[in-house]
């Protein structure tokens, strides 16, 4: 772990812990990175339901980027072990991830924290089509109105 | 390039067919009007499938298939065609796909999303326009003449509806340099619980995985691993494996991946 500053009771964190849902480290993880990149999300989400007017926007100029900072988790206990990560961000962006804490044990996963690092290495880049389980046609147009309404 | 070349145009197409939106997206070397015509004849097709097989239509040939008004020999031939795909899925899946429902009615709605956009993408390819993606509803592939990278690139939504406050990326997929055109996503985040289990007891859903998106080189047999993955739960991960040409990405309940072993490397980077 090489946090230059641990801030354990960090609203970063404090604000993603699973509540609610089961949903564990990858919403830590996951919801770590909205945080910091919750603009560009907002315009990932433009793709799919756009229309021919609508142009993405890929960064929007005038918003401050937010100082360069790693955050430790809370270690999490969840059913196959614990989970406690240390997230950098610089730049605004997320740029790495620690995973060195957390335990499985069970072996579920061997490939569980290489795969996690994957996945959010790759949220970070851009796309066209946003592909998920059967939208409705009304959860569509929901979509479609509220990327318009961000759109502004 | 030649000089002669047309400077391909970007269009959007968007369709709400089949009680999903249907979003075709590219460059068409084709005058603006050509290729409106191309897209609407393309999505003629999506409407033609949903009038026959649509269950939510109690006259379509399907409704009165299931209600044992009619035979298949009766019905248009391409219900029989329909039929035999399933069947043909259903013994390479192992039976974990499968269009017989817990009712005993053929309901192949499993497929005919996909199935009929592959048609239309067809249609398309076969009048020109080869550089585009089609978005069905979530499910996704891409034409193989696509020549910008980030229409290479796929998002995956995190396994929660798109209406939710928590709606987000999960991850995003690079299908540049590779084998494989399509994606197809299983889940419960939309529609709650819509993939029957075609073989415990009461063909009760599956409910170890919340979804699973499964990558393929084309978007039926995506579209239909990702139904059979879903059913048949965490035994799934090594029965894709051992299938060629199929990788897949699984969300348990829990949050935690997994995916098949050459998953890794579909990540964009």
């Amino acid at each position: 772990m090489q946090n230059s500053s641990q801030h354990p009771n960090s609203p970063y964190t404090n604000a993603v812990l699973p509540s609610k849902r089961k949903w564990k480290f990858g919403a830590t993880a996951f919801s770590l990175l909205s945080i910091a990149g919750g603009l560009l999300v907002n315009n990932y989400l433009n793709p799919p339901v756009a229309t021919t007017s609508i142009t993405p926007i890929v960064n929007k100029p005038g918003v401050a980027t937010k100082p360069d900072k790693t955050v430790t988790s809370d270690a999490i206990p969840y059913q196959f072990g614990t989970v406690q990560i240390a997230v950098t961000r610089k730049a605004g962006k997320i740029s790495g991830i620690d995973v060195g804490q957390s335990s499985a044990n069970n072996g579920r996963q061997a490939a569980f924290p290489i795969l996690v690092q994957s996945a959010i290495t790759a949220q970070g880049t851009n796309f066209t089509n946003l592909g998920g389980a059967t939208y409705t046609t009304d959860a569509f147009k929901q979509a479609l109105a509220s990327a318009i309404t961000k759109l502004g | 390039m030649s000089p002669a070349t047309h400077a391909p145009k970007a269009f959007e197409h968007i369709e709400l067919a089949m009680g999903t939106g249907f979003s075709f997206h590219g460059r068409s070397p084709l005058s603006d009007s050509d290729t409106s015509i191309i897209l609407n004849q393309a999505c003629a097709i999506l409407h033609e499938a949903d009038l026959i097989f649509s269950l939510y239509k109690p006259e379509s040939p399907l409704s009165r298939l299931a209600r044992g008004e009619t035979s298949v020999a009766e019905c248009p031939p391409v219900v029989n065609e329909i039929w035999d795909a399933c069947e043909a899925w259903e013994k390479a899946t192992e039976g974990w796909f499968s269009a017989f429902t817990p009712e005993h009615t053929f309901d192949p709605s499993g497929l005919v999303k996909t199935w009929a956009a592959e048609r239309a993408a067809e249609y398309v390819l076969e009048r020109g326009i080869i550089d585009f993606t089609l978005n069905a509803g979530g499910d996704i592939m891409i034409a193989n003449g696509v020549t910008e990278a980030i229409d290479w690139r796929m998002g995956i939504s995190k396994p929660v509806s798109i209406a939710s406050d928590d709606a987000g990326i999960l991850t995003v997929v690079d299908l540049h340099r590779t084998p494989f055109r399509a994606m197809a996503t299983s889940g419960s985040a939309e529609r709650g619980s819509h993939i029957w289990n075609p073989k415990a007891a009461g063909k009760e859903p599956a409910k170890e995985f919340v979804q699973v998106s499964v990558i393929a080189r084309d978007l039926v047999t995506a579209d239909v691993w990702a139904t059979a993955a879903f059913a048949e739960g965490e035994r799934a991960i090594e029965h894709l494996n051992r299938i060629d040409d199929i990788e897949a990405l699984f969300v348990y309940a829990d949050g935690e991946l997994a995916a098949t072993n050459g998953f890794i490397n579909l990540f964009a980077k």
